[in-house]
């Protein structure tokens, strides 16, 4: 029971990061059409965005956050202005903007060197103590990711599905000149996007650096599960998108615990290959996304 | 009478291949344009100049008395130019009532839209039945149904509707052809783009045949059905 326990709070923390890492990847495939490949270095910026507000400028401890969603959604808005809206609709965009927003990841990862340095700072957005539950000690920290994630992934989800904004999104995704005949200005609509995949990355980042520490090369991981997620769930579709990466997460933290840390990983892209075995299209995927 | 919308030597293309060779056309309020002619001779690509889809040039673009030949796809719908596009486009993973509801997305007040979303119900019973099913789940005749219901949400005053019986059944037809027959009464004023003439002498008021990007005649739905010669160039023996 006491191993229960462990295994499923390791495993809903580590899904709730990457829920967090691969909504936004999800988002902007399935609005704008292009793989984000700078997604690693939105989740670093924010994590490094939340280290300066707290840590550098003094600013109380909750605001680390939302100073991580800030500059989060900031990286993604400058992404798009300066790359993404000057490629869309060019030929070759889907393979082009790979190698672009690749390009945009690496220089914002030496920018990211450049100003910190390699040295793995604590994440001081981080809450200590721990309670007990059944003779079970259990932190606060992962509670929090834990319920910061599903909040934020939540309030996305109504976002997306309850408002006027939100449906505006979604037609944009689903047919964008149908949407353009709806009055809505589709332009916009790929900046807001970006801004809120950036904004959830920027969130990940300060989650996942309190758990460990901050590096600019942090990203690299999560952004590689995320994309797994991604490709099981079906690409572009977000709320299948969250299942699976609390799914994957479960699976990951049962592996690691019975087999040795070591094997998560190479278990979770074991599962993933099966998965597409049978459903080539991801879990959740309907139509072949022949592209590329 | 001024005409609602007039437009002098438009032409487009995509690309660098033409498409429309100098359209002009004059639509007075309240009626029925009808614009006829074979496939594949730039009706949908006229149209979607019209509602700013595709970039396009033209000598006069006037709308309700603005010149609205720059102006972005958004200001146009709001001034009240609503396109129902061809094969629909409907939004595949909403609601039947969502996609109504994107119709009228730039209208800000909420009592106003649920009485048009009734109204709507009212007109096409069946998609009221159908108000919470995905639009892909429709049948092809409540597809057309809603893709208008959607353009009539917008309340503008000018609609253009795209081949409204392209891929139906003749029954079916006969049903969308009876809901825009009541539209034309309803005081909007109407293009409909159509490929059999027939279909559409009763209701039109005007009619313009279109030929290799360019208007090549028109004229009144009773003069057409004189125009022997026209009738058999462009549509066989009738």
């Amino acid at each position: 029971m006491e191993i229960l326990i462990q295994i499923v709070l390791t495993g809903l923390t580590l899904g709730a990061m990457y829920a967090l890492a691969s909504v936004g990847l999800a988002l902007i495939w399935g609005t704008l059409g292009m793989f984000n490949m700078a997604q690693n270095m939105f989740i670093t910026v924010g994590a490094y965005g939340a280290y300066s507000a707290i840590g550098v400028l003094g600013w109380p401890i909750w605001l680390g956050l939302p100073a991580g969603l800030l500059v989060g959604a900031l990286v993604g808005i400058i992404t798009h202005v300066l790359i993404v809206r000057q490629m869309l609709g060019r030929p070759n965009f889907e393979m082009n903007i790979m190698v672009a927003t690749a390009g945009v990841g690496i220089v914002l990862e030496n920018l990211v060197l450049q100003a910190y340095g390699g040295y793995p700072y604590r994440q001081p957005v981080n809450i200590t103590g721990s309670f007990k539950l059944g003779g079970v000690v259990i932190s606060y920290q992962p509670l929090m990711i834990i319920l910061i994630a599903a909040l934020l992934i939540v309030l996305t989800a109504v976002l997306l599905l309850k408002t006027r904004f939100g449906r505006a999104i979604r037609a944009t995704a689903m047919n964008i000149d149908a949407a353009r005949l709806m009055g809505v200005q589709t332009e916009r609509t790929y900046l807001q996007v970006m801004a809120i995949a950036g904004a959830l990355a920027g969130a990940a980042g300060v989650l996942i650096s309190s758990m460990s520490s901050l590096s600019p090369q942090m990203g690299a991981d999560p952004m590689v599960k995320a994309f797994v997620i991604c490709v099981v769930a079906g690409l572009g579709n977000v709320a299948g998108t969250g299942a699976t990466a609390v799914v994957l997460g479960l699976f990951e933290a049962t592996i690691q615990f019975y087999f040795g840390v070591r094997f998560g990983f190479p278990a979770m892209l074991g599962l993933v290959i099966l998965v597409l075995i049978w459903r080539p299209n991801g879990l959740f995927g309907r139509k072949s996304v022949v592209r590329l | 009478m001024t005409a609602l919308l007039s437009i002098e030597n438009l032409t487009a293309g995509y690309g660098k291949q033409p498409v429309l060779h100098g359209v002009s056309l004059e639509i007075q309020p309240k009626s029925v344009f009808a614009l006829i002619g074979p496939n594949g001779h730039g009706k949908t690509t006229l149209l979607r100049c019209l509602s700013g889809l595709i970039a396009h040039k033209a000598d006069k673009f006037d709308f309700g008395g603005e010149d609205i030949g720059a102006a972005p796809s958004h200001i146009r719908v709001a001034r009240g130019l609503i396109h129902v596009p061809q094969g629909d486009l409907l939004f595949r993973d909403m609601s039947v009532e969502e996609n109504l509801l994107m119709g009228a997305y730039l209208r800000n007040d909420a009592g106003a839209v649920q009485a048009s979303l009734a109204d709507v119900y009212k007109f096409f019973p069946r998609l009221g039945e159908r108000r919470a099913q995905l639009a892909n789940s429709l049948s092809g005749g409540e597809r057309r149904m809603a893709g208008i219901g959607r353009g009539l949400m917008a309340a503008g005053q000018f609609m253009m509707i795209d081949e409204p019986s392209l891929g139906l059944a003749p029954l079916i037809i006969e049903q969308i052809y009876d809901g825009l027959k009541e539209l034309a009464k309803s005081g909007r004023t109407i293009l409909i783009v159509e490929e059999n003439p027939m279909r559409i002498v009763e209701i039109a008021d005007h009619m313009a045949l279109m030929d290799g990007g360019q208007i090549v005649w028109s004229g009144s739905p009773a003069a057409l059905t004189t125009e022997k010669k026209i009738l058999q160039t462009y549509f066989g023996a009738v």
